[in-house]
């Protein structure tokens, strides 16, 4: 790991996370980054940090806020696998100003891509500016109930990733998994609780959702609660037509 | 021989395929998925027809904001009529009347395009089922392969990029309230 000295001359030593594409910073404080894509610019005002890399190249690093992103905040509690990696291909749905996009974008980096969907104007604005700094994100200002008004505009992806919050939530993921993600693909939706049934406990609310997205070959793998970042949140994460193993 | 065709709308243009293999019943069972995801063995069973490419951004922009609300463009229309028309009959003039001697079939991904094209396109039987959108999802994952030199994967790339800012940009230029379009 190459260490290097932040603003300051703090000591920061940055370490690859378990999971690819994505690091840590050890210091006074841990932190989540993401190399990034465009440096010397935040996105959203979030904290940057450099470091000298093994050819003794400067690398930029942006931290990533777990309050502020939900996959973040799965990445700290835990999750088994994000499925965002470098070069994947990822259908982004309620991409909002690209804040977490941004990250998004920098994990897969330049072989991969990010379809961000987003159908709100205000923040699609934003969205489209953050992307013309980024290539690899492409912005769609669009309703993700309607994957067919957007379907010139999306290839086949290896994973989705759709944070709506919207009461028929599991059925936008299904049926742009129909459209978009390929066999044995991972998806990943964040719920929250309030938004599905405001009245209902939040663990029956994530069952009966599991239970939506089964019924619909969206195949739960895992599920994590995003405490103590965001409340009545879970993450579940799972595979797509999940290739059938041979009986032996 | 009758042959289903398919239609796949892409940001480089539209593309035309013919399933070459007879046994679409099987489409949904095991074996055919198996065949979706192996580019191998969908390249077999699946061919490219032919390819329309837009003209140009303006051209392709046109395409997305007709399609996006269900209308054939007439880029579309006569790029079908050419390929699978039944007659060369110009125009909208007979509608199913035209004893479809052809007797080509088109799989789509949506209805609404579906209708549309059924309706401009005399002779012309559209499919939207099941089958049809398994077949799609293979054309749609094994594109680049399937139209071969006319497109790399970096020019669908490219393509789809280009037309998402143009479109998300009219998008929200075209926001005439200027208010957010909030959901619920």
């Amino acid at each position: 790991g190459g260490a290097g000295g932040a603003r300051g001359g703090a000591k920061v030593i940055i370490e690859p996370h378990r999971h690819p594409g994505i690091f840590v910073s050890r210091g006074k404080e841990d932190a989540l980054l993401t190399r990034n894509m465009v440096p010397g610019e935040s996105v959203y005002n979030e904290k940057r940090v450099s470091a000298e890399g093994a050819d003794g190249e400067k690398v930029e690093y942006r931290q990533w806020n777990p309050f502020r992103s939900k996959i973040a905040a799965a990445v700290i509690g835990g999750v088994d696998n994000v499925h965002i990696c470098p070069g994947a291909k990822v259908l982004y749905l309620g991409a909002a100003s690209g804040t977490t996009v941004s990250h998004v974008s920098d994990v897969v980096g330049p072989t991969g891509l990010v379809y961000a969907v987003e159908f709100s104007h205000r923040s699609g604005r934003d969205l489209i500016n953050m992307a013309k700094k980024r290539t690899n994100i492409i912005p769609i200002i669009e309703d993700a109930r309607h994957p067919h008004k957007y379907r010139m505009l999306v290839g086949m992806v290896d994973t989705l990733f759709a944070d709506v919050a919207q009461p028929d939530q599991a059925r936008i993921v299904a049926l742009n998994a129909q459209y978009f993600l390929k066999n044995g693909g991972t998806w990943m939706i964040s719920i929250k609780a309030s938004c599905i049934d405001s009245t209902a406990d939040p663990n029956a609310v994530f069952a009966s959702e599991v239970k939506k997205l089964k019924g619909d070959n969206l195949q739960p793998k895992e599920q994590l609660t995003l405490e103590p970042y965001e409340r009545d949140h879970a993450v579940v994460v799972g595979v797509y037509r999940p290739v059938k193993k041979q009986k032996v | 021989m009758s042959g289903l065709h398919l239609l796949l709308e892409s940001a480089g243009g539209f593309a035309l395929f013919t399933h070459v293999s007879g046994d679409e019943t099987a489409t949904l069972s095991d074996e055919l998925q198996k065949a979706v995801s192996d580019p191998a063995k969908f390249s077999q069973a699946v061919k490219l027809h032919s390819f329309r490419p837009f003209k140009d951004a303006e051209d392709a922009l046109s395409a997305i904001n007709d399609l996006s609300e269900g209308i054939a463009c007439q880029g579309l229309v006569d790029f079908v009529t050419e390929q699978l028309g039944a007659s060369s009959k110009p125009g909208k003039s007979s509608k199913k009347s035209s004893s479809g001697a052809s007797g080509a079939s088109l799989g789509v991904v949506h209805q609404a395009i579906g209708n549309a094209l059924s309706e401009s396109v005399p002779g012309l039987s559209v499919r939207c089922d099941a089958v049809t959108q398994e077949l799609l999802r293979g054309c749609r994952a094994h594109f680049a392969a399937l139209v071969g030199d006319l497109l790399s994967a970096a020019d669908i790339e490219r393509a789809q990029l280009g037309l998402a800012h143009a479109y998300s940009r009219s998008k929200v230029k075209f926001n005439v309230n200027r208010a957010d379009n909030m959901i619920i």
